[in-house]
């Protein structure tokens, strides 16, 4: 049988999903860390939210597939882009690996 | 097939689409759920950034600039696609933190979870049952990697609003994995 959170640790759930990243307010994160010195329950939620994270962060390193033929479709409709001439030369369906 | 370009400006928004087509691809792909609706208004996106170069001063990294025309021409898509109202300025009452929060520990290896097409479709299913603003937020913060400033400014919202509907996406979304992974967990001898 599943337990759920306790009442009382709710208004730390906003925190501890920011606390994960450290993208928490130094007052805010010190009160957190004291509470989960005390609270198994919220370390349990620290860890399974960190872990959440941690998939869809992995997720996202894998390729991505494009349509096949989308450059083609959109450099046609680009005024100047056309398909003639050959400066720069692409292949469709590349895996990505630009960063933000 | 090869893209004729005839000034440095095109041939830098040439290698963009190049570098950044195939992840905003993936985020349109998660914000609309729909692979003809993202490829739709991917091109549209691009199409506004290619006539708006000469707007573009390098204030904003080319990266937010781009995400920001996708995801504003994708919001607006999904606008016109629902019968109720989308707004990204207020969160509904949908949007607060989960009712229930099991506290099932789960852990997943990462070569277990990412070969797995099954946990694949469990992460992709919890992403699409969020609410566009709080979808929006998670995608640009935790898959495309941006940081909260960044995603304030591209989704025009405060830093302060971005936090919250990322906590309240992360909650959201770990409720889902954990239903789905405690099940595994208690069926393991």
């Amino acid at each position: 049988m599943s337990r759920t959170l306790p009442p009382g640790c709710r208004r730390w759930l906003d925190a501890i999903a920011l606390y994960v990243d450290g993208d928490l307010e130094a007052d805010l994160c010190r009160a957190l860390e004291a509470h989960l010195q005390d609270c198994p329950d919220c370390r349990v939620l620290v860890d399974t939210v960190r872990q959440t994270v941690y998939l869809y962060r992995a997720a996202a390193r894998e390729p991505v597939a494009l349509p096949p033929d989308l450059h083609r479709r959109l450099f046609a409709r680009l005024p100047g882009l056309g398909e003639e001439g050959s400066a720069v030369g692409r292949t469709d369906a590349a895996p990505s690996e630009a960063a933000p | 097939m090869s893209a004729s370009v005839s000034s440095p400006s095109q041939q830098h928004f040439v290698q963009a689409v190049e570098a950044y087509a195939p992840r905003l691809y993936r985020h349109l792909l998660y914000l609309l759920e729909d692979p003809q609706d993202a490829e739709d208004v991917l091109q549209e996106a691009f199409l506004k950034a290619y006539r708006s170069l000469d707007t573009f001063q390098g204030r904003a990294s080319l990266s937010t600039w781009l995400y920001r025309i996708a995801t504003n021409e994708a919001l607006m898509h999904l606008r016109r696609r629902r019968s109720t109202p989308l707004s990204l300025e207020a969160l509904s009452p949908d949007d607060g933190p989960p009712e229930e929060i099991l506290l099932t520990h789960w852990q997943v290896l990462p070569e277990q979870a990412l070969l797995s097409a099954e946990t694949r479709q469990v992460l992709d299913d919890a992403v699409a049952r969020l609410s566009p603003a709080l979808r929006a937020v998670f995608l640009l913060r935790d898959v495309e990697g941006f940081s909260t400033k960044e995603t304030a400014e591209i989704l025009g919202i405060s830093t302060d609003a971005v936090k919250q509907r990322l906590a309240r996406a992360r909650l959201r979304l770990r409720e889902a994995l954990t239903r789905y992974f405690a099940a595994d967990e208690e069926a393991r001898p």
